[in-house]
């Protein structure tokens, strides 16, 4: 007899069991259609209350359409942080997140900045001084309203980036144009959020030194150093150490470039050496102190070291013949007589044979024209003397032929201004 | 033994259905665990169930039916365009999204393109070429090039599509007319823009026509705006007025710069031209000597810093002033230490080392403790320079 009701639980279990499989697997391949957004109007007479979360810790929205309104309203808010919620919310790239909000906010600043800034409401009867009052007031208005919006734009994308960082960015202009094969080692997205950050703390420096009108005190530099800090913390973050030591290399080559001879001027150097200079160039400087200082911050500099230093650590890196080389190749005096020479075929020692004999004249004429105790008559004739022994040397090394042609070419008139008549000689010239 | 078998089966049979329903009701919480994280850690790839974050402040959240991005995403510009209007998004915000997204497009697609070039970048250094003697492969020349021409002709057709922002001119006389109530000041705005582009229509060098465009927009603007009225505008566009409003340091009320401004036009005087004794004269005759001495003092060079010193530290206004005068008695002490005669160059050094420390103690006790590091910092090199010309 029992065997009967035995059978029945055991296919209602089963049943049963059945049934809660089916309606699980149905809720899993299933959903319900993603039509929801998230928006903060709550007095909206059209929107629809969905439980708040944390009410149960599930937030179930309700599926009833609302038709009478255009759905883009729908996303729309007075609050940024709302509507970058709501973009982000229907799947919106957060590269058009950025476009729209840092657009809008850009439009919303600049309207503001002209109710700021415009003059119209001014009363005209009014002095200099009085009018400088007015606009004093407005650029503190103008700066805080500026920060004030980068505070907000690094708010909503955790970096700062404003509308003209994305305008030069997108341009066609030559920040663009020389970033690529200057700065193309890094991601263009990545370019952009460093020059944002450049941006960012630059205008900080600014406007406290045009609030201030120049007159920085030290609460002023404690606030510019703690700034500097922030902004180097920043840029390592945005770019990590190695994309800013090779930025930093970069951006020195780019400024000294022309104080550093690169395989010319007998200066034969690899690539890889040549960014080795740089990094020794580098360790005497500190390029962001530089920035600082620019945004009026003279005190913030720090000590560099001196050429000397530099020119001890070049020479320990490319050894003493190397480093006479590189000496040689900064000196537009040899660089003269080395385009010269090796255009006529002479070989680079040559040149460096034709460099020392004038380096030598050019002193002996500084002794002579320092001697005291000589006549004017007889220094002229002493640097007659040495300018003859040059010429002599010249012919020496480049040969008669070379050297006569050498001593026509308009590269070599420093040996014409060699012989400096001495004052004393002028005056008893009849 | 046959009901054995069955409730073996059944067993087996339900706990295989029991570890069914545990299986699949773990994914679900496994589901709802990854919904409830905060939207922008998954925008790029949007889940199939929005679970929306609080925004902050708030504690109530309000849903409402809308769409997903990629119902209005498209590759093709214009359909992006059509699909946010289908989406009510206003067309400014159409503008930001679509030109920013076709510009951003051309400028990944240069940068992509110019990339490897900077792979060569130390070598062509160490070749001693900067970048504008930098050897460009012209193939990537070329392609750069036309990549140019692609980005303008489609920001062109999509500016076309979307129409040009807007830029509110500028009316650069507005200040001129602000007495005017606003809608004849709307209607000088286009008489004067009209003149202006007729102006502009003109060859540079037809002086006599441009003066008799002048006069004739002159006319039109006094017969627009009455005599009384144009003579205001007249007396603000004025030398004289513009000398007043543009010169540091002048007290002046508006009855006494109009006074001025009228004299100097009837007179058809430039207070520019005029030598600083006139100019010093005609401002006593209206605003007495006290004040055109003050102006005087406020003339210094030095004021300007001075001034400034003293309101970056919250000082009284008449700090500066009170300093400057400190500043006329050093001079004339100096001058009288330079022409005295003493017993030796030492004594006379110490009278000037002296002199100069009890003008720097003076204007430290007229600037206070506080703003003194600023003074000796910004505000103190004449004293420094008060015997340079010896």
């Amino acid at each position: 007899m029992w065997k009967v009701p035995t059978i029945v639980l055991v296919l209602g279990v089963t049943l049963a069991n059945v049934w809660m499989n089916w309606r699980l697997w149905r809720e899993r391949t299933s959903p319900s259609p993603p039509e929801v957004k998230v928006s903060e109007l709550v007095s909206d007479p059209l929107a629809i209350k969905g439980r708040a979360i944390g009410q149960n810790g599930i937030f179930r929205p309700d599926r009833k359409v609302i038709a009478a309104r255009p759905p883009w309203s729908n996303l729309e808010s007075e609050d940024y942080h709302v509507y970058a919620t709501n973009l982000r919310a229907i799947g919106c790239p957060e590269g058009t997140v950025r476009d729209i909000l840092v657009a809008d906010i850009g439009h919303a600043f600049e309207e503001q900045l002209q109710g700021i800034q415009g003059r119209s409401g001014d009363p005209f009867w009014i002095t200099a001084d009085q009018r400088g009052e007015i606009d004093r007031r407005r650029v503190r208005q103008a700066w805080e309203l500026r920060l004030k919006k980068w505070g907000l734009l690094r708010e909503l994308f955790q970096f700062p980036v404003d509308e003209t960082v994305l305008s030069v960015m997108r341009g066609d202009g030559m920040v663009v144009a020389l970033a690529s094969p200057f700065f193309g080692f890094m991601e263009r997205e990545q370019f952009a959020r460093a020059m944002g950050v450049i941006s960012y703390y630059g205008q900080q420096l600014e406007a406290i030194a045009e609030v201030t009108e120049g007159i920085l005190l030290e609460s002023d530099y404690a606030r510019a150093r703690q700034i500097r800090e922030q902004f180097e913390a920043s840029l390592g973050t945005v770019l990590g150490n190695a994309h800013l030591e090779e930025a930093s290399l970069r951006i020195l080559a780019a400024e000294d470039g022309d104080e550093v001879p690169g395989g010319s001027h007998g200066f034969q150097v690899s690539g890889a050496e040549m960014r080795q200079i740089f990094q020794i160039r580098l360790a005497a400087r500190d390029l962001l102190g530089e920035f600082v200082v620019n945004e009026g911050f003279t005190d913030l500099k720090k000590e560099a070291l001196g050429p000397d230093t530099i020119d001890v650590a070049l020479a320990r890196f490319l050894g003493p013949d190397r480093f006479a080389d590189y000496s040689r190749a900064k000196d537009e005096r040899f660089r003269g007589i080395y385009t010269f020479a090796t255009g006529n075929g002479l070989s680079k020692n040559e040149a460096i044979s034709a460099f020392e004999a004038r380096v030598r004249a050019e002193d002996e004429m500084k002794s002579i024209r320092a001697a005291k105790g000589i006549t004017a008559e007889e220094n002229i004739l002493l640097q007659a003397a040495v300018k003859a022994r040059l010429e002599g040397d010249l012919k020496r090394v480049f040969g008669p032929v070379i050297a006569k042609e050498y001593l026509g070419d308009e590269t070599a008139s420093w040996i014409g201004e060699l012989i400096t008549v001495p004052v004393e000689a002028k005056e008893v010239e009849p | 033994m046959r009901i054995r078998h069955i409730l073996a089966l059944g067993l087996v049979v339900n706990c295989g259905l029991i570890s069914g329903v545990v299986w699949q009701s773990s994914l679900e919480q496994g589901k709802k665990a990854i919904n409830t994280k905060p939207v922008h850690e998954v925008v790029d790839a949007p889940p199939d169930e929005f679970m929306v974050p609080v925004p902050p402040g708030m504690d109530t959240v309000v849903v409402h039916r809308a769409f997903l991005w990629r119902d209005v995403e498209s590759d093709d510009y214009l359909e992006l365009v059509g699909n946010l209007r289908s989406a009510g998004c206003p067309e400014s915000t159409i503008r930001d999204i679509v030109l920013s997204r076709a510009a951003d497009d051309y400028a990944r697609r240069r940068w992509e393109l110019l990339k490897p070039l900077q792979a060569r970048f130390w070598d062509q250094l160490a070749k001693g070429r900067t970048l504008t003697d930098w050897e460009i492969p012209d193939a990537m020349e070329d392609q750069a090039e036309q990549l140019n021409r692609e980005r303008r002709k489609m920001l062109d057709a999509l500016e076309k599509e979307l129409g040009v922002k807007a830029v509110p001119a500028v009316f650069a006389e507005a200040e001129y007319w602000s007495f005017l109530p606003p809608e004849t000041l709307e209607q000088v705005r286009k008489v004067t823009e009209h003149f202006e582009q007729l102006s502009g229509q003109l060859a540079g060098s037809d002086r006599a026509k441009a003066e008799e465009l002048e006069s004739k927009r002159d006319e039109a603007l006094r017969l627009l705006v009455g005599d009384d009225h144009w003579r205001e505008y007249r007396l603000r566009r004025g030398a004289g007025a513009r000398w007043l409003r543009g010169t540091s340091g002048l007290t002046l009320s508006e009855a006494e710069m109009r006074a001025l401004s009228s004299s100097w036009e009837t007179n058809g005087i430039d207070p520019r031209r005029l030598n600083l004794n006139e100019r010093r004269e005609a401002l006593a005759a209206v605003a007495g000597a006290e004040r055109v001495a003050e102006y005087s003092r406020r003339s210094d060079s030095d004021f300007e810093m001075l001034q400034k010193i003293a309101r970056r530290h919250g000082l009284a206004a008449d700090v500066a002033e009170r300093a400057i005068r400190v500043k006329e008695v050093a001079k004339r002490e100096a001058a009288a230490i330079a022409e005295r005669a003493f017993p030796d160059e030492d004594a006379r050094a110490r009278a000037a080392a002296a002199l100069m420390a009890g003008v720097k103690a003076e204007l430290g006790g007229i600037y206070g403790e506080q703003a003194w590091p600023g003074l000796q910092k910004y505000g103190l090199d004449w004293v420094d320079r008060l015997f340079e010309g010896e």
